[in-house]
């Protein structure tokens, strides 16, 4: 379909020339480009605030002990992507990413070429409209990724089978500066916290009937929950900021595409959000059901927005951003026999997690992984369960109107302990014809949240527990993974610069390292 | 696309979460009002309990705003003073440190969802005055605090709205957040 529109805009292009000549055809594209370009800084000019945004995100790689990798892959670290957004009052956009880590031994590495495409999303969201599409923004909107950094790689051999999974959170981090600029210029309805993280199962197999195929099942990269905006709630499953096609597609398809793979249950995940005075939406879960595999299948993850650490590193306005994805597999358990026996069916990973604390389903082999699993070997009756695409939240939890709460329990959506830990309400339950319904206690909540405020006014000052950090990062006293992401960020070609705001921060020696 | 006629009234409702999605539609479908920031600026202001010029509000709490001896600080909704805009107002905060999965717990569910304990950990940041959640970082032990927004004040006043701020010279769009934390270095 893209080929053949390429091929209908070439005809065009030529028909113009024959038409008019290239000459003319020349100075009128320039025109179209030129007026486009005016346009999209108009936008920018009327929609931000000009000034210099920070922002960060990171990912987990567990390689170590994993078969078949090669000794300089067999490590356990963790990915770094920061960014320094300037908006210029000139509505210029310069993103730096000095101070990402340093292209390594994994999937998760791109080029340039492919690391700007989530660069530009948000500007082509946000300020390419009342346009015509041209490559205009791309005169006045420019990328720098370091010299041997995840993004540009100083070398022609680096993986990069992954790079969509590395820059869509890097994507994220430019798009939510974007909203620190446009919620300070007052356009509140351009506003959120962009995030969602996702994942996609992918594996293999061999039928009875020794039939090969291999799948990625896509669900989970289709669509997401959008994240809360300064005035409402984000929506479960809405939106994916990588595509305009959003879509989980249908259970029935799934199942028609993936043989062995039957949906036991998909359902939202009470809590699965970043909390906030405006929650994220909360993230899908479906469970993965083997039924007659055949002679093989085998499952890993194609790799998720992040891994055991949240979307992107800043909450917006006292929110908490969007947590991981995360999964489940369990196998060699009773699950067909219990379910043969006439156990309702669990409907998503958490729910198999209280099935398995409540022995409703026993067995010796469950993991959770919180990064990309290694390849599993997956046999009739076993389940893999994914949980991914959370959004973040907006302000503080506390200042969340009560009866929110209230209907967020009713509704499922939030646990009692969630209400009463994160968002300081407690809920008085009534249970008639089998339904537990909540009623708001106002002046118990209204008790536990002076008390709260008042236990964070009781906290340290910054100063204090940075005299306390800065003696631990002088000592070195940080995991080596961490300590290899530092390194990794200090390596780049611009990589000092990073290293010398790290030292000035801590006000460390100048001769400081962490090896 | 239309122009729409928005109303300082429909920007309160926007702001204080009573807008319809109607409305928010329409907005989102209509070429922008370009006096927003003025009805903002106007909402803000007739809202807090203090008289400080706001010049910009950088957070849904925290403002830049001009007091009467001309200086130039960030501030929080409670009248609580940072000081210089240009020094990131999370270094005057107060800190919380979530560094257990018990504790991640407590702000993340189910227990998957939380951050690994070494690997990150959850700061939240609040105001010294009202106890405010002003921000959340999930970081790795020792990474810097995140400067989320330095505005160019003069630029925006200058050059976006055509109205230099009588101090614009005074003033230098640099990061001085460093200069307090050598302060600090010194009681060491």
């Amino acid at each position: 379909m893209r080929l053949a529109g390429n091929v209908i805009i070439a005809d065009g292009v030529k028909e113009i020339v024959r038409e008019y000549g290239l000459d003319y055809y020349k100075r009128a594209i320039r025109e179209v480009i030129e007026d486009s370009r005016r346009a999209i800084k108009g936008n920018i000019r009327t929609c931000c605030v000009p000034g210099k945004f920070e922002g960060a995100t990171f990912r987990v790689v567990k390689y170590k002990d994993l078969a078949k990798l090669w000794p300089h892959a067999d490590k356990d670290f963790m990915l770094h992507t920061r960014m320094t957004l300037n908006v210029n009052p000139d509505a210029k956009i310069f993103g730096d990413m000095t101070g990402t880590s340093k292209w390594d031994y994994c999937s998760f590495n791109g080029y340039p070429g492919g690391a700007d495409i989530a660069f530009y999303l948000p500007i082509t969201g946000n300020f390419v409209h009342n346009t015509k599409m041209t490559s205009a923004l791309l005169y006045d909107i420019k990328s720098h990724y370091p010299e041997g950094s995840t993004y540009n790689p100083d070398t022609d051999y680096a993986s990069f089978s992954n790079i969509w999974a590395q820059s869509m959170a890097m994507g994220a981090v430019h798009w939510n500066a974007i909203t620190r600029s446009m919620f300070a210029k007052g356009y509140l309805e351009e506003c959120l916290s962009v995030e969602g993280d996702w994942a996609g199962i992918q594996g293999g197999g061999t039928l009875a009937n020794g039939q090969n195929y291999g799948f990625t099942n896509f669900e989970q990269v289709g669509g997401v929950a959008q994240g809360a905006y300064p005035y409402r709630d984000g929506s479960p499953v809405t939106w994916a900021m990588w595509t305009q096609l959003t879509n989980v597609g249908n259970v029935e398809e799934w199942e028609y595409l993936i043989p062995p793979f039957f949906y036991l249950g998909r359902r939202l995940v009470k809590d699965f959000c970043g909390h906030g005075k405006y929650r994220g939406g909360v993230g899908l879960s479906s469970i993965h059901w083997v039924v007659q595999p055949g002679k093989d299948l085998y499952v890993s993850r194609g790799g998720a927005g992040t891994s055991q650490t949240t979307h992107v590193a800043l909450g917006q306005a006292g929110g908490y951003p969007a947590p991981n994805s995360w999964y489940l597999a369990v196998r060699n358990s009773n699950l067909n026999d219990k379910i043969k026996g006439g156990m309702p069916y669990p409907r998503s990973a958490d729910e198999i997690l209280d099935y398995l604390a409540e022995e409703k389903i026993a067995t010796q082999d469950v993991q959770i992984f919180k990064y990309d699993p290694p390849q599993l070997k997956m046999n009739d009756g076993d389940v893999f369960s994914d949980a991914s695409g959370a959004g973040g939240g907006w302000g503080d939890p506390l200042e969340r109107d009560a009866q929110s709460v209230i209907k967020d329990l009713n509704e499922g959506w939030v646990s009692e302990k969630i209400a009463l830990t994160c968002y300081g309400v407690v809920a008085r339950n009534e249970t008639s014809d089998n339904e537990v319904s909540y009623l708001l206690d106002e002046s118990a909540t209204q008790n536990l949240r002076e008390e709260k405020r008042n236990a964070r006014l009781r906290c340290q000052s910054v100063k204090d527990w940075w005299k306390n950090e800065r003696n631990k990062v002088a000592n070195k006293e940080l995991i080596e993974p961490v300590k290899y992401m530092y390194n990794s960020s200090f390596s780049t070609k611009d990589g000092d610069s990073f290293k010398q705001y790290f030292i000035d921060f801590w006000q460390l020696e100048n001769n400081y390292n962490l090896n | 696309m239309e122009k729409m006629d928005v109303s300082k009234e429909l920007v309160k409702k926007l702001m204080e979460g009573v807008i319809s999605d109607q409305e928010v539609l329409r907005l989102l479908n209509s070429y922008k009002d370009e006096d927003r920031f003025e009805k903002y600026m106007e909402l803000l202001q007739e809202k807090v309990p203090w008289d400080d010029k706001i010049l910009l509000r950088l957070s849904e709490h925290v403002f830049v705003v001009r007091k009467a001896s001309g200086d130039r600080i960030s501030k929080c909704s409670c009248g609580h003073e940072f000081g210089d805009y240009r020094v990131n107002w999370k270094l005057n905060c107060l800190i919380n440190v979530r560094t257990t999965i018990q504790e991640m717990s407590e702000v993340y569910s189910p227990e998957p969802a939380c951050p690994e304990p070494q690997w990150q950990e959850i700061r939240e940041f609040f105001c010294p005055c009202c106890g405010t959640q002003l921000a959340v970082e999930v970081l790795p032990p020792g990474y810097t605090v995140q400067f989320e927004f330095l505005p160019d004040i003069d630029g925006l006043y200058r050059e976006q709205l055509s109205s230099p701020l009588p101090d614009e010279d005074k003033y230098t769009n640099e990061d001085k957040s460093i200069e307090l934390i050598k302060s600090w270095a010194k009681e060491v």
